[in-house]
């Protein structure tokens, strides 16, 4: 498209640059042969008019009539642009003459003398009857050059003008070809970032359409596994039958419960505890777990670089993020190989971060996985990111381990890269924020009791669905509370008003008219010292601001065990900052 | 006629100062005079360039121009001297001394100088109607060309009509050089 336009833009500056120079060329050659034309004709109206008088002064010449000679030479006077006339005899004496400034008195000397350049002389020889009488001699000064010259100013006037006229076309044809060519940059720029940004809003209605159903899917789960869970605990001593078959079901619901904590991390939506975290630790610390993962044929490397910053990371989904793309390198090297972890810090800069439409410019710590596998062909690694994309074998990966990282990573405010070749091998580059607080924070979560003892405590369950807060109160009640059940915030409220014994709150977040975090804030209103805990599977609302728990806040997440619900219940009550 | 005369007699005036200072002093008269011989003598060879001669006298290829002294001679050796290296177009020229003009003589030019056999007037007489064109040096009777003396220079008068009906044609360079011209008359034709 650019090719032919860009060759007639050439073509046309070419045909102006001609033009100019012929114009000039014309100019001058023009001027030249006026020049020559008025130099011939001058000589020849000189030759005229000395042939005239050698013609005129024969019989006198001839007869040595002088005074006739004189006035024939006077005659030419008249003639202003006539310098000097000499008419010579046969011996080369000068016999009559006028002149306007010198003239020499011997015709050897006339001949040699040296003339300025604005004279014409001719001479002329004076004859009759084929006999040489002598010789006329006639010197025509030219016009001086700045009059000739100012002949030329109106025709160079015009030439300077049309010079004038073809610059500004050449410069214009110029500025066109700049604009244009700014202009198809400008272009591919934007498509560049278009493609980027569709990239973007793909992956997002994505993780929206996935959050959405790992949500709803977790909630049922919640009710699966908790009153699975209900059921293995009261019936320990039970048929070791029927317990092995809940065994299984609750397998079954637990790999069903990582699956969609998968989908949630894609969606960007599962609840993140970051930390100022020491990457390079980190890193040296799962080294033995990789060996052991990838098995022998693989050799896992780690190189550290110094001085580097603290990341602010959720460290266990890190981890799992590193194990995750490790058993991605492990699969992409049937035969063995080598994998390579890399950590250093990076700036990310703003050019960089112009080529992408949604990195933060700034500083990173950076963690590259890189293996010597088969690589990814450059058609597929836009999709790569995607969940349910994969380049392995039917049945032999879910296509999640790289949405997962890809999600958690944006969730945390990072950035994930991937360079591959075919052949030579891959390397995913995550770039995990900086932390602000260099000096690791005292852990967000608190201290474990196991607090036996602490039963005679009533907690109040808000939960619109049935299924989860029938769960919640056996749950509860399992663990020895006291347990007060409501099914919205409504009722919520009156339920603390009619029960002033009730210390913490157990809520869902997502109802409807009130949601979980407005409830909270009214009750403690009521009641400053009352304890609340969510109950979430889903972080995309009041109490997550990006993905990011307010500090201090207690969450547990759906689905969950008794065992967690009580650990994290008895974490809440352990902290003295009350919330 | 009178001013012809009247000319006569400043030209005799002027010879007998002429004379008058040779006697005083002989160097420069001796001076003198050969200079007024030398100029007439130039010129009679030089009015050959101004005069066309008619077509049927043309000569036969190789003859000499002719210049004619009929009668006494006043130039003597100094005629000689003074055609010797010159030409007529590409014809030679010869000098020719006669006692007496003939009709059908070869001169081109002829000075008559007259003599008591043969006076200046009958000389004309003699040549008129010939191809000659005829010079005198003043008096009575005049050729086509007349020297005289104006200003103590040799000047002459031209008599076209008298060139006419002797067939020659003088060019108006050398009328208008002349003292004076009688010109031809329009109606009358050469015989």
């Amino acid at each position: 498209m650019s090719g032919p336009f860009r060759v007639s833009d050439r073509l046309r500056l070419v045909f102006i640059l001609a033009s100019v120079l012929t114009l000039l060329a014309a100019s001058v050659a023009v001027a030249l042969y006026d020049e020559n034309q008025y130099r011939l004709q001058s000589t020849e109206a000189a030759n005229v008019q000395a042939r005239v008088l050698a013609d005129t002064v024969t019989a006198a010449l001839a007869f040595g009539d002088h005074d006739a000679l004189q006035e024939y030479v006077d005659a030419l006077r008249a003639n202003n642009g006539v310098d000097a006339v000499g008419v010579f005899d046969n011996q080369g004496r000068r016999v009559a003459s006028f002149t306007r400034s010198q003239l020499a008195d011997r015709l050897s000397q006339v001949k040699t003398s040296v003339t300025a350049p604005d004279q014409v002389i001719v001479f002329a020889p004076v004859e009759q009857g084929g006999v040489r009488l002598g010789t006329v001699y006639l010197r025509d000064r030219t016009e001086p050059a700045p009059r000739r010259l100012s002949r030329y100013v109106a025709p160079g006037f015009l030439v300077v003008m049309a010079l004038l006229m073809f610059a500004v076309m050449g410069l214009d044809a110029r500025a066109l070809r700049i604009a244009n060519r700014e202009l198809q940059t400008e272009i591919e720029e934007r498509e560049k970032v278009e493609a980027a940004l569709r990239q973007s809003q793909k992956m997002e209605a994505i993780g929206r359409l996935t959050g959405g159903i790992a949500h709803d899917f977790n909630n049922m789960l919640g009710i699966v596994m908790g009153n699975l869970d209900l059921l293995l605990r009261r019936f320990q001593d039970g048929d070791p039958k029927l317990v092995r078959l809940a065994d299984h079901a609750m397998e079954g619901a637990k790999r069903a419960a990582a699956l969609t904590q998968r989908l949630l991390a894609f969606s960007r939506l599962q609840p993140l505890r970051p930390t100022s975290a020491d990457i390079a630790k980190a890193v040296t610390d799962m080294t033995d777990l990789l060996r052991r993962t990838l098995g022998e044929t693989v050799a896992v490397e780690t190189v550290s670089a110094g001085g580097l910053w603290r990341a602010h990371i959720d460290l266990p989904q890190l981890e799992t993020a590193i194990v995750n793309l490790a058993i991605n390198s492990r699969d992409a090297m049937p035969g063995g190989g080598k994998l390579t972890l890399e950590t250093g810090n990076a700036y990310l800069d703003r050019a960089y971060a112009d080529a992408d439409e949604d990195v933060t410019p700034g500083q990173y710590v950076m963690v590259a996985i890189t293996d010597t596998g088969a690589g990814i062909p450059a058609d597929v690694i836009g999709q790569v990111f995607e969940p349910f994309f994969t380049t392995k074998p039917t049945g032999m990966g879910t296509g999640l381990g790289l949405s997962q990282v890809h999600g958690f990573i944006k969730q945390s405010g990072g950035h994930v890269r991937i360079y591959s070749e075919v052949g030579v091998g891959t390397t995913v580059k995550l770039y995990l924020p900086r932390s602000q607080a260099d000096v690791a924070k005292p852990a967000a979560v608190a201290m474990r009791s196991q607090a036996p003892g602490r039963r005679d405590l009533t907690v109040l369950v808000v939960e619109d669905e049935v299924g989860v807060r029938d769960f919640a109160v056996e749950a509860l009640t399992e663990l020895g509370f006291d347990v007060i059940a409501a099914d919205g915030a409504k009722m919520a409220l009156e339920q603390l008003d009619l029960h002033p014994e009730v210390a913490l709150m157990l809520t869902d977040v997502v109802m409807p008219e009130i949601n979980g975090r407005v409830l909270a804030e009214q009750a403690r209103k009521r009641r400053p010292a009352l304890k609340v805990v969510f109950m979430t599977g889903y972080t995309r609302n009041a109490i997550v601001h990006n993905g990011v728990l307010d500090a201090g806040t207690h969450l547990v997440s759906k689905p969950f065990t008794v065992a967690q619900l009580g650990a994290e219940l008895d974490a809440t009550l352990a902290d003295k900052g009350g919330a | 006629m009178s001013r012809i005369a009247q000319k006569r007699t400043t030209a005799l005036i002027r010879r007998l100062i002429a004379v008058g200072v040779a006697l005083a002093c002989p160097v420069a008269a001796q001076a003198q005079e050969p200079l007024e011989i030398a100029v007439k003598a130039a010129y009679l060879y030089k009015f050959a360039a101004f005069v066309d001669w008619p077509a049927a006298t043309t000569h036969p290829a190789g003859a000499p121009f002719t210049i004619c002294v009929v009668g006494d001679d006043p130039f003597g050796p100094v005629l000689d001297r003074a055609v010797a290296d010159q030409k007529v177009g590409d014809r030679p020229i010869a000098v020719l001394r006669l006692a007496t003009a003939v009709h059908d003589s070869p001169c081109d030019i002829a000075f008559l100088g007259g003599s008591r056999a043969q006076s200046v007037k009958d000389e004309l007489s003699v040549l008129h109607g010939a191809p000659v064109l005829t010079v005198t040096d003043g008096g009575a009777a005049t050729g086509v060309v007349d020297f005289a003396l104006t200003q103590g220079r040799v000047r002459f008068r031209v008599d076209d009509q008298a060139a006419a009906e002797d067939g020659l044609t003088i060019s108006s360079k050398l009328l208008s050089l002349a003292v004076s011209v009688r010109p031809r008359k329009t109606s009358g034709s050469p015989p």
